[in-house]
């Protein structure tokens, strides 16, 4: 948990995140996909403290077996203990129809109304197509589903997926699995602004840990990622890296950024300067 | 009669019920039952249901897993 202290220095550990009808002390939620082995996506997510960890659904394959499917299937069923939670996707689905079905069939698997719901409009860049997100949406929520949208940060669209029951936004900060970062940090800036009651997690595009702090800096209340951490040559140690700098950017939004000038202003005192101003 | 099964075709004789066939893959492919879910024909099947469903000519299968995810 993110300890925030007030200004006579007492620690109060308030800063919890309440999301899908649940309170979480961790803003870091983690995806378990790309690891090198089981046990280093384990000790990652470990390594993470995240409270929230995505998953997915896909055909069975006589080529995966009985026992990795079951093993992974158990370390899902541990986790969900203890205010921990699984954040089922519908990743790979292109209509609101595929992704309504998988939404069903992942509810039922993992016990869970919560969806991390995705419709891909574009294969280069898996941008979201906004008009199937928007539909599948409005039919999940209406079948009792918390949907996480992960979306653009086109402003439009967000307020169509609030106008429709999301309670949620998860826009991009940019491409899946592309690291660079907050590609357009003025939109995600002007969403919070627009929705300061809206839980606002970015979602996929972070790189690296100093990208997870600037979106926390902005205000947002979380940040989903999986490539940053699977990828990297150590993830575990990753991991932490980023654990500690989502804290770090949410206290700092906490503790309130100073304004940018752009006149220099000296930081020393200038009054008693010695020598020059003397003449 | 012919059906479909995570995409591949398959010829299987007349009266399987849903359970049945999927017990038949789970045991010859070593799938888990618990840990899966299915769809017929793009409409969720209940597992209490499995028992109940005959399988008919051109029935498309999905039986899917959980799998890692980002």
């Amino acid at each position: 948990m993110t300890s925030v202290k007030t200004q006579d220095n007492k620690a109060v550990n308030t800063d919890s995140l309440n999301i899908g009808g649940c309170e979480v002390n961790s803003r870091f939620f983690i995806g378990t996909a790309m690891y090198d082995s089981p046990a280093v996506m384990q000790a990652s997510i470990d390594a993470s403290e995240s409270q929230v960890i995505t998953v997915s659904l896909r055909r069975q394959t006589a080529s995966e077996g009985l026992t990795n499917n079951q093993n992974f299937f158990d370390f899902l069923q541990s986790f969900q203990q203890n205010n921990r939670h699984l954040l089922p996707n519908t990743a790979g689905c292109h209509s609101a129809k595929e992704a309504i079905l998988m939404s069903v069939m992942a509810r039922e698997l993992f016990k869970t109304n919560w969806i991390k719901l995705e419709v891909i409009g574009d294969d280069y860049t898996l941008q979201p197509d906004p008009f199937q997100l928007v539909e599948a949406a409005e039919e999940l929520i209406s079948q009792g589903f918390e949907v996480f949208p992960y979306c653009t940060d086109d402003l439009v669209l967000c307020e169509k997926l609030i106008s429709v029951g999301c309670k949620i936004l998860m826009p991009w900060g940019a491409p899946i699995g592309t690291g660079k970062g907050l590609i357009n940090p003025y939109a995600l800036d002007l969403l919070r602004n627009r929705f300061p009651n809206i839980p606002l997690i970015v979602d996929a595009g972070i790189g690296k840990p100093s990208h997870a702090a600037q979106a926390m800096e902005l205000g947002y209340d979380a940040v989903l990622l999986n490539t940053a951490v699977a990828k990297s040559q150590n993830s575990i140690l990753m991991a932490e890296a980023f654990k500690q700098a989502i804290e770090s950017g949410r206290k700092a939004y906490l503790a309130g950024c100073m304004s940018q000038q752009d006149k220099a202003k000296a930081s020393t005192p200038v009054v008693g300067t010695p020598f020059w101003h003397n003449n | 009669m012919k059906i479909k099964f995570n995409g591949n075709t398959l010829t299987i004789d007349d009266n399987f019920s849903l359970f049945d066939f999927l017990m038949a893959q789970a045991s010859a492919q070593d799938f888990s039952l618990d840990a899966s879910i299915t769809a017929v024909n793009l409409q969720f099947v209940h597992k209490e249901d499995y028992s109940s469903y005959t399988l008919k000519e051109g029935d498309d299968i999905e039986f899917l897993t959980a799998v890692v995810g980002g």
